[in-house]
């Protein structure tokens, strides 16, 4: 969009509405009708496919060169020479004017005749200029004032060139557009695949281990069968308190020969079962068979719950669980798998999962187990206090018989004492005592 | 293009001192093309009879493709017009001003726009969500996200 002075004010229907301006190679919409300059179109359409007067959506494939009435409306519009304000006061049609000021203007520059001489020149000083060449050489300066004579007829005799452009500035303009419109397309294609990448960034960095590039293969699997997922979220659908069991049933591979009080070892809920993945918090594998008393010997403590490795909870975050001792006789510390890198994510959650299964087990006879040991202390207490109270009623039932004896012995018989009597204080004896009406000895034996 | 926000705003500015603002608009600053302050006032019966308030437009070289950014101005004892769409800060929730912008508007289009929105307003009232906005509101309105429902 270049800028022309117009000498008269244009047609509004000539001017285009983005840049107010009248029409520089104008393009008009196909699906509603509306022309712009091509340039300032395209740009609006590179910030937003809708048309800039009815907001229709627009693309690029909808716009077509103008109407040829249209173009040569706005060609021929008047306009002053560029060099206005230097002097020049010539005027002519605007598709006139890159001719005038290629070829006639008296101010545009232009390189100047002399062969060797690299200066550029107001043609209307192009006589002065070569003059100055003709001082430094008289042989020349006939000849140069001969040709700066013929320029300066020169262009008057391409006046006959005033029609449309030739084919090649068509061409180069054509050329130019697309360009243009090329350039606008690969930005915003650089722009978006900045995007992508920076996106790619972030969900690689969110994956973190678990990102698998194509045609990953997966290591053999580390950990025993037991923390693959399997179907125990389908069988969790089911009765809950039967899941973890049919799931332990499944998964773990327990030796069956192992029977702990009459009860094959996977129904027990605790029993743990990654015998392989698990180390003790010193580092050396524990050794399972010794977290089971034998048979007979259930009330004892394991021998390993007396390892002074880890005497309470201790969480390496969040991924691998120490063994959990308790002085409960018969408990078996339940353990949880460390997070698996080897598999895929699903694995790894699954794995996950069923040690979040595990731990809830492990709670709920935690629960239940404490509950147990509740109730026999209580019942066990109530016992004891139910002895005491007897006792105690006991005691007093002496205190008061004895009282009574006293009493009567000493309101009825104050100075009487036999040994019979005292005899009579025996536990046995006092009843017959009262009933004999015996003497007691004296009022401080009680 | 830098030069195209130039042309086109020299070309209104040429408009508005030659064929003169609409009434109840004028311009007060347009010392260059980036920052010019206008005063708009609502004609007629209206909630804002005899009030009179300051726009302030900000453009961009890609103005007319994009849209300026404006604001009622709050300092200097200026004030903000009471209307369910003008926070308290200056900020103007206006869909010309955002996603319905179009090339083919002007700065003296937004203001009748705008003069037309306060015209219109039936009860005196800030956003509802006024106080939230204008705590976390950035310096330029642009940079909040709109809703289209106006």
């Amino acid at each position: 969009m270049s800028l022309y002075n117009y000498v008269d004010t244009p047609n509004n229907n000539l001017v285009c509405c983005i840049c107010r301006t009248p029409f520089t190679d104008p393009a008009t919409t196909r699906t509603c009708a509306h022309t712009f300059c091509q340039e300032c179109i395209l740009q609006a359409l590179s910030h937003s496919p809708i048309c800039p007067v009815d907001r229709s959506p627009l693309s690029l494939n909808d716009l077509e060169p103008a109407n040829p009435i249209v173009r040569s409306l706005v060609d021929e519009l008047v306009v002053e020479c560029t060099h206005r304000l230097e002097g020049c006061e010539h005027t002519c049609q605007r598709h006139i004017l890159a001719s005038h000021l290629r070829e006639e203007c008296l101010y545009s520059e232009v390189q100047c005749l002399e062969e060797e001489c690299e200066e550029f020149v107001k043609r209307g000083e192009m006589e002065a200029h070569l003059k100055e060449h003709g001082e430094s050489s008289e042989s020349r300066e006939q000849e140069e004032e001969q040709d700066a004579a013929e320029t300066k007829k020169y262009p008057e005799g391409n006046k006959n060139k005033e029609s449309l452009p030739s084919p090649q500035e068509r061409q180069i303009t054509l050329l130019t557009e697309q360009n243009l419109l090329l350039r606008h397309r690969v930005g915003t294609l650089e722009s978006t695949v900045q995007t992508m990448r920076k996106e790619m960034v972030a969900v690689k960095s969110a994956l973190g281990p678990w990102y698998r590039p194509e045609g990953y293969i997966y290591p053999s699997t580390e950990l025993p069968s037991s923390i693959q997922p399997y179907a125990a979220s389908s069988s969790s659908a089911q009765h809950p308190s039967s899941y973890a069991w049919t799931g332990q049933l499944e998964s773990a591979r327990i030796p069956e020969n192992v029977i702990i009080d009459g009860i094959p070892a996977y129904l027990w809920p605790e029993y743990p079962r990654n015998p392989t993945s698990v180390t003790a918090p010193d580092g050396t594998p524990l050794d399972y068979a010794s977290f089971f008393p034998p048979e007979s010997e259930l009330i004892d403590y394991p021998s390993a719950l007396r390892r002074p490795s880890n005497p309470g909870h201790r969480v390496h975050s969040s991924e691998h669980m120490q063994p959990n001792t308790q002085q409960v006789p018969g408990y078996r510390s339940t353990t949880i798998a460390p997070l698996n890198l080897g598999t895929s994510l699903e694995g790894a959650l699954g794995g996950l999962r069923e040690s979040v299964v595990s731990l809830a087990m492990g709670m709920d006879s935690l629960g239940r187990r404490s509950e147990i040991a509740l109730t026999n202390e209580t019942m066990r207490l109530g016992e004891e206090v139910m002895s005491l109270r007897a006792g105690l009623h006991g005691l007093r039932m002496q205190v008061h018989a004895m009282m009574v004896e006293r009493n009567a012995l000493v309101t009825g018989r104050p100075t009487e004492g036999t040994e019979s009597g005292i005899m009579g204080w025996m536990p046995g004896g006092r009843f017959a005592a009262m009933q004999g009406g015996q003497v007691p000895p004296s009022i401080t034996k009680l | 293009m830098a030069s195209i926000s130039a042309r086109r705003l020299a070309k209104e500015l040429r408009e508005i001192e030659g064929e003169g603002c609409p009434v109840g608009i004028n311009l007060i600053k347009a010392d260059d093309f980036a920052t010019w302050w206008f005063t708009i006032e609502v004609m007629g019966d209206s909630l804002y009879q005899g009030e009179v308030h300051t726009l302030q437009f900000r453009f961009d070289p890609q103005y007319p493709i994009s849209s300026p950014a404006v604001q009622f101005l709050v300092t200097d004892g200026r004030t903000a017009p009471v209307h369910p769409h003008v926070y308290s800060n200056g900020h103007i929730c206006a869909s010309i001003l955002g996603n319905e912008w179009s090339p083919v508007l002007s700065v003296v289009a937004v203001c009748v726009t705008l003069q037309s929105m306060l015209a219109s307003c039936k009860k005196k009232e800030r956003p509802v969500d006024n106080d939230r906005y204008v705590r976390n509101a950035p310096d330029n309105p642009k940079k909040v996200c709109r809703f289209s429902d106006y």
